[in-house]
């Protein structure tokens, strides 16, 4: 058998027809094969017992709706009034997307976001939703959202007065997540908060929406309730209100270890951007090598443009850098 | 060095795309469809200059297309696992 030394693989030579090994067409595709089967392992690493990292971050709600209330200030808007009716609604959404393992506005047995506003006793006349996931701080979730038209029509909307954030984290698609749920809404002139702890049955409003729709799932016209009284169970939040916006809105991070798996954490996205960052690191600096030493040689031979491929490679690796955590919806 | 002088007019163009591509990919950060159809763009461009490039300099074959393809098929998939583990 054959046997190569890492020049072989690495600097051009006469082992490999003068290019180095790894830039040969076929070395390219076994990376790929690669790069495709990583992602494989650490798609299966749940079942083998890894737990997966998604982002434990800390953020608190506070600090969203202070940011919030920045970007309208700066934008001549009104700031949002906290409310703690619509900050538990939203820890009820995060806590459902957990629950059932989603990640949408609308829940998988169809049931549209402004249910939990109607659960918690918020009868509004506008609603909105934002929501954003894995991302390691305040300021760059705010700045997605920003970034995002019609999640920053949703936050720098006048018909909004007020505002309720929460902070869940948990395990969703197998992978720790940090979900940030921002409700939007605008009480209907005469209508008080009813006091969930109290609840035994609830009112289950047929709305009927008219006026423009800023986005799919954000109705922004007027809300007309058709209260038709239904006996449900019990409801899940039964916590008094909390004196703080962040007071109990922060579900508390998972700690390695305390379900029983192997105390290993791996964030996919890091570990994913280190691998093809490592890789396109090797393949430039081979190339660069290959470009000098076949120019000093004055070696002639038919292939792609090691310059081409450089830029190409370049960009990939801008790219990579830009990409950041985070995902909103 | 002057082969990459001699081929400026080729190259020019090469990185003006590359470079859209990054501006593109930035601008539309929130929108991840958008960016994988970029990403899917970018290396189909790629491929095509490639192309274009070795044919008019008469030096096309079935060897230089498959490492233009490696390439960019390659870096797409590099881009994507980092975008859908984003």
């Amino acid at each position: 058998m054959q046997s190569f030394s890492l020049a072989h693989f690495l600097y051009p030579t006469f082992s490999n027809n003068q290019k180095a090994k790894i830039l040969h067409s076929s070395s390219l595709l076994i990376l790929t094969v690669f790069i495709i089967a990583f992602q494989l392992i650490i798609q299966s690493a749940k079942a083998t017992g890894i737990r997966i990292l998604g982002y434990a971050a800390n953020i608190p709600p506070e600090k969203i709706i202070e940011l919030t209330n920045k970007k309208r200030t700066e934008s001549g808007l009104s700031a949002l009034s906290y409310n703690a009716s619509l900050a538990f609604a939203a820890k009820a959404k995060g806590d459902d997307m957990l629950t059932k393992d989603y990640w949408a506005h609308v829940t998988p047995d169809g049931t549209e976001p402004w249910a939990f506003f109607i659960n918690v006793g918020y009868k509004y006349r506008y609603a909105g939703e934002n929501l954003a996931r894995d991302f390691s701080n305040s300021e760059s979730a705010i700045e997605a959202w920003m970034a995002s038209p019609s999640h920053r029509d949703n936050m720098l909307s006048g018909k909004y007065q007020e505002i309720g954030v929460a902070v869940v984290e948990g395990d969703l698609g197998g992978v720790d997540t940090t979900l940030i749920v921002q409700l939007l809404g605008t009480k209907l002139e005469g209508a008080a908060d009813i006091a969930v702890a109290q609840a035994k049955t609830q009112v289950t409003p047929t709305s009927t929406i008219s006026g423009t729709v800023n986005s799919l799932l954000t109705p922004t016209g007027t809300v007309t309730y058709k209260p038709t009284p239904t006996v449900i169970m019990p409801l899940a939040i039964t916590s008094p209100v909390p004196t703080t916006p962040s007071e109990n809105l922060v579900a508390s991070p998972v700690t390695a270890g305390d379900s029983g798996k192997m105390g290993v954490l791996i964030s996919p996205f890091d570990t994913t951007r280190g691998v093809s960052l490592g890789i396109i690191v090797v393949l430039l600096t081979v190339m660069v090598i290959d470009g000098i030493v076949t120019h000093k040689k004055g070696i002639i031979r038919i292939g792609g443009r090691t310059f081409a491929h450089m830029v190409f490679l370049c960009m990939v690796l801008i790219i990579i850098v830009l990409a950041k955590a985070g995902e909103i919806l | 060095m002057k082969q990459i002088s001699r081929h400026l007019q080729h190259y020019l163009p090469l990185v003006g795309i590359l470079l859209s591509g990054i501006l593109g990919f930035y601008i539309f950060s929130y929108d991840r469809a958008f960016q994988s159809v970029l990403v899917v763009a970018l290396g189909t461009a790629y491929v095509t200059w490639g192309l274009v490039h070795h044919y008019i300099h008469g030096d096309l074959n079935m060897s230089v297309l498959l490492e233009y393809l490696a390439i960019a098929i390659l870096g797409c998939v590099m881009i994507f696992s980092v975008l859908f583990r984003s």
